[in-house]
């Protein structure tokens, strides 16, 4: 069974249900002891930012910001898409806990040993 | 009926499910002595799959099922 898990989120208040199941099972992959990597890239990008998950809840879920935090808090990490970020004028020196701006090649290095990848 | 063991920490999660439940349940898990053993009320739905699913990924045992009620021994050292 692998040791790693990753978590591709392309959505953000675009699709606040899929950026909201994404961080979800990112959680759950974390809480099971897994090495769990959120790559978020396209709209996603913006939930790197601090402040932006502020006031997203879906009904149901706890709100995405504590999702976000809660993530972190376990130890996960998040890759957040170096043009995807760039093409939106993000501040690098805004990102929450956890997340860091990098290219493909260290996503394909982290995919590349057999890591199962759920896309949303 | 065999739930009625002796549990050292208890822990009703109430309607905390997916992430979120073992989220919880991993933290709460490192925060008990090696051999130790939880007694977890879980009422979401998809709580009979999941906990016997993480208890086998993360290597701690399920001593018994009784939905909404698991027995947990924490496993002997924290990898």
């Amino acid at each position: 069974m692998a040791n790693k898990f990753c978590v591709s989120i392309t959505h953000a208040k675009d699709n606040t249900d899929k950026a909201t199941v994404g961080f979800v099972v990112a959680n759950a992959a974390v809480g099971s002891g897994k090495e769990t990597l959120v790559f978020l890239s396209v709209e996603a990008v913006r939930l790197s930012q601090k402040g932006f998950a502020d006031g997203i809840q879906e009904e149901g879920f706890a709100p995405l910001k504590e999702l976000i935090e809660n993530f972190a808090k376990a130890g996960g990490t998040m890759y957040v898409c170096s043009p995807c970020f760039k093409k939106r004028k993000l501040d690098e020196n805004n990102l929450v806990a956890g997340a860091s701006v990098v290219g493909g090649a260290k996503l394909v290095e982290f995919l590349s040993d057999g890591s199962p990848c759920v896309s949303y | 009926m065999s739930t009625e063991r002796m549990a050292d920490v208890e822990w009703n999660a109430g309607d905390l499910g997916c992430g979120d439940l073992v989220l919880q349940l991993m933290l709460r898990m490192k925060a008990m002595a090696p051999g130790q053993v939880l007694r977890l009320t879980a009422l979401d739905p998809g709580a009979p799959a999941d906990i016997p699913a993480w208890c086998r990924m993360t290597g701690h045992t399920l001593l018994e099922e009784h939905p909404p009620t698991y027995l947990i021994r924490r496993k002997p050292k924290e990898t």
